[in-house]
Formats: C-alpha cells, sequence, structure tokens
C-alpha cells in the first residue's frame, strides 16, 4: 500500500518538476551582459511589446571572433561603428552570437532594434552572427548558442511559443544573413518564408 | 526501510526543485519534449492549430475614439513583394469582406473620393501601410491584412481587433461628423434586402457614400492612439500570476501527498 502511495507521489513530483521547468523564466544559457562587453550607454528609448512574433536572422560582415576575448572586442567594434559612425543610439542588434559560443547582449529582448527596416524593426528581434558567412558556416556553437537564445526569449515571454524565424534577406534587399548561414537557418523548426 | 523510503521521496522533491535550473539543455532539442509540456499542464496555443496560432500571436486589438484614424504596418516577406495585398473585414460569422486592395503597378489602393480605406505597400520596408479614417462605433470588429495569391487561399499577415468608442478624439470637428452621419442615413434604406446582416454591411455603405472630404480632415498622425492598458495586464496575469498560483497549487499538492504518505508509512 505505501509502496504504490510513494510510486503515485514519485510520478506526481516528476510531472511537476517538467510542468515547472517550462514556466521558468530564469533558465537561459549565458549572455554576456552589457558592463561585461564594455558597451557605451543606450541612448535608444523605443520599447518592444512583449512577445514578439518574428526573430530576423542577419550577420554582420565584419571580422569572425572565436576567443571570448577577440568577440568582446568585436562587439565593442560593432557598436562603436553603429553609434560613432552610423548615429545610432545604440549597437543595432538585439543579440550578437559569436563564434566562441556566447551570446552577446545587444538591445536586449525589452527595447527595439535597428536590424530590419522601419517596419520589421517593431515587430521582430534581430539576432546576428559576427562574421561573414556567405562562403562558411558558422561553427556548431554558435547555432547552438543561437537556438538556446530563442528558446529562452520563449521561456522568458520574450517570443511567442509559434515565434517565426526569418533571414534578414527574407525582408530587406540584402544579402545578409550570407548564403552558408541562410541555408542553415531555413532548416530550423521555426523558420518560415 | 521505512525511512529509507521517505528520504528518497524528500530527495525526489529537492531534484524536481533543482530541474529549473536545468531546462535550456532541453530546450535545445527542437520538438522534442516542449510541445508536450506545454499540453500537459497549460492550455496554450499548441503550434498544430492555425487558428489559435492567428489569433494569439498576431491579433492585436486597437482602441479608438470615434473620428480617430486607424494606422499600421503589416509586414511581409520578399516572396510576396509582387503580390497583391488587400484590407478585409472579418464577420462574427466568419465572412469576409475586402475594403480596399493594392494596384499591381502603383502599389496603392485605389482612393475613391471619400473612401475611408488606404493601403500603400512600401517594398523596401517589406510592409503595407494600412490607413483607415474616421473610425465609427460600427467599425467595432475583427480585420486582417492579406496577400491574394493567385492558385490558393489568401495568406493572413495579421489581424486586428478594433475597438471604437463613443465620444469625440482630440481634436472634434462636430460640422463633419454630422454630415457624416447625415451622409449615412440615406443610403441606409435601400440596403434593405442586407438587413440581416446590417451590423457588417454598414462600413461599406460609408465608403460607397457620397463624396464628403471628411478624409482630408482628420489629420493622419493625430488620431492614433492605441491603448496597450488591456494588453499590458494580459502579460501581467500570464508572466506573473498564473506562475505564482501553479506553484502555490503544486506546492500544497506535493505536501499533501508527502504528508499523507508520511502518515501512511509511520502507521503501525
Amino acid at each position: 500500500m505505501s509502496c504504490c502511495c510513494s510510486l503515485l507521489a514519485w510520478a506526481l513530483l516528476t510531472l511537476l518538476g517538467l510542468g515547472a521547468a517550462r514556466e521558468n523564466p530564469n533558465c537561459c544559457g549565458p549572455i554576456v551582459p552589457r558592463r561585461e562587453w564594455r558597451a557605451l550607454a543606450s541612448e535608444c528609448h523605443q520599447s518592444l511589446k512583449s512577445p514578439m512574433r518574428y526573430v530576423v536572422v542577419s550577420h554582420t560582415v565584419g571580422s569572425p571572433c572565436d576567443t571570448p576575448a577577440s568577440c568582446l572586442k568585436q562587439v565593442h567594434n560593432v557598436q562603436s561603428y553603429h553609434m560613432r559612425n552610423l548615429g545610432w543610439c545604440d549597437v543595432g542588434y538585439n543579440f550578437l552570437i559569436g563564434e566562441d559560443g556566447l551570446v552577446y547582449e545587444g538591445r536586449g529582448w525589452n527595447r527595439q532594434g535597428a536590424h530590419a527596416g522601419s517596419a520589421w524593426n517593431p515587430k521582430s528581434i534581430g539576432i546576428s552572427f559576427m562574421g561573414n558567412y556567405t562562403e562558411r558556416a558558422p561553427p556548431l556553437r554558435a547555432l547552438r548558442a543561437a537556438q538556446s537564445l530563442l528558446a529562452c526569449g520563449v521561456a522568458r515571454g520574450a517570443l511567442t511559443p509559434n515565434y517565426e524565424v526569418k533571414g534578414h534577406r527574407d525582408v530587406q534587399d540584402t544579402l545578409s544573413p550570407g548564403d552558408r548561414l541562410y541555408e542553415i537557418i531555413q532548416t530550423w523548426p521555426h523558420y518560415r518564408d | 526501510m521505512r525511512k529509507a523510503r521517505l528520504r528518497g521521496l524528500l530527495w525526489m522533491l529537492f531534484v524536481s526543485g533543482k530541474q529549473r535550473k536545468r531546462c535550456e539543455l532541453r530546450e535545445t532539442a527542437p520538438l522534442s519534449f516542449f510541445p508536450k509540456r506545454g499540453k500537459l499542464f497549460f492550455t496554450e496555443p499548441t503550434s498544430d492549430s492555425p487558428l489559435t496560432e492567428l489569433q494569439v500571436a498576431a491579433e492585436e486589438k486597437r482602441t479608438l475614439k470615434e473620428g480617430q484614424t486607424l494606422s499600421l504596418d503589416c509586414v511581409y516577406t520578399k516572396k510576396y513583394s509582387y503580390s497583391q495585398k488587400a484590407w478585409q473585414r472579418v464577420t462574427d460569422g466568419g465572412k469576409v469582406e475586402t475594403l480596399a486592395i493594392t494596384n499591381r503597378t502603383s502599389r496603392k489602393s485605389s482612393q475613391e473620393p471619400g473612401g475611408r480605406y488606404f493601403l500603400e505597400d512600401d517594398s523596401v520596408s517589406s510592409a503595407v501601410r494600412v490607413r483607415m479614417t474616421n473610425v465609427q462605433v460600427s467599425d467595432s470588429g475583427r480585420y486582417q491584412c492579406v496577400i491574394y495569391l493567385p492558385h490558393s487561399d489568401p495568406e493572413i499577415l495579421s489581424s486586428v481587433h478594433l475597438v471604437v468608442t463613443k465620444g469625440s478624439s482630440a481634436t472634434p470637428v462636430p460640422g463633419k461628423t454630422a454630415t457624416q452621419n447625415r451622409a449615412q442615413i440615406p443610403t441606409h434604406p435601400p440596403t434593405t434586402t442586407e438587413a440581416q446582416n446590417k451590423f457588417h454591411t454598414s462600413p461599406r455603405i460609408v465608403t460607397q457614400g457620397p463624396p464628403k472630404s471628411t478624409a482630408g480632415v482628420s489629420p493622419p498622425g493625430l488620431g492614433v492612439n492605441p491603448t496597450n492598458m488591456t494588453y499590458i495586464t494580459r502579460t501581467f496575469v500570464f508572466s506573473i500570476v498564473v506562475p505564482v498560483v501553479c506553484g502555490l497549487l503544486s506546492k500544497s499538492l506535493v505536501f499533501t501527498v508527502l504528508f499523507a504518505v508520511t502518515q501512511k508509512s509511520f502507521e503501525p
């Protein structure tokens, strides 16, 4: 009898554990925060209305980086290009992905990016792979980092559970995110052209 | 023996709590655990039912006052750059009425005098800009942006639930509203054949009514006033109240079961 009871309790607890895991907003992979890559202070004020339905994937076409130290520098370069040369209020992307397999926080989940044009920016999260992916694909660790970032977005309620991934070239006249990376994101379960 | 079992249970409880921290690993595996768990515990939209998907993800609510202008962007992807786009009203019965459609060459909807619906296809931004001027209470309802496809059903880009409330907007134009109303009344009687459907036909009457330069009167940017309040409270409910309630319920359930089990195992 008590054996039966404890079995039941085990089953129940396992189920509850699974249920709780899905709802917890803190279950995200590591995201390198802005202060860690020594970001310039953001001057952006436009916020996003979560949850977002779209994710736009691009590439920076700048130099790639495959160590945390070089990626830190590279994110900093991208931000300084966007702010100092283009006069934007912050780095344009919501998140940047390095070939070191880390996600770097750009404008984050709540602020509108500048990555996909005036109509798409308010409706999407922009993630950009640092490098040029016309001739070669990003390493698997970078792709995994991007996928887990998106899963994290759903868990936090920043993305809708049925969010759609688009390539930058699907929404603007550009070659971004590069042929090789574009081929890869087209196989992702959430990709819709 | 009993003690061991009890210890096992407590350990399980500990593990079930710990498990929350490990979810990102499981979620990287696409389409495995994820949809199932959603179904088990929460009645969330599941990706296999297109209707709920559409309502939850794409339907946006806009609340405007009479006389204001509804303006919004419907985004699309490049493969639809050269397709015709339309703005439609969806009646409660599910019937669809096309209010405006873009022209293939000019990429705009033809604007008849006095018309209130205006579409402009901006292929650089990949979006259709929709404007609906001088909204009336009878305009409240569901609308959608669609892509006209040559050989299949139209593709719905996004839908909007419009609520128009009585009372003038920030810049009332009483004279104009009066002519608007007067213009609307005489056109009503001839449409008696559609009387059973008069709620849904009224916007069409307004478009086809006699020329009345109201379109130029209400300033385009001024009328837009989407209220996000209901949206915010909804996200509040979903992101805070639901998890808290679920957590409390699950915890109390666990402790009840544990209590029962311990009682049972310590019985002589």
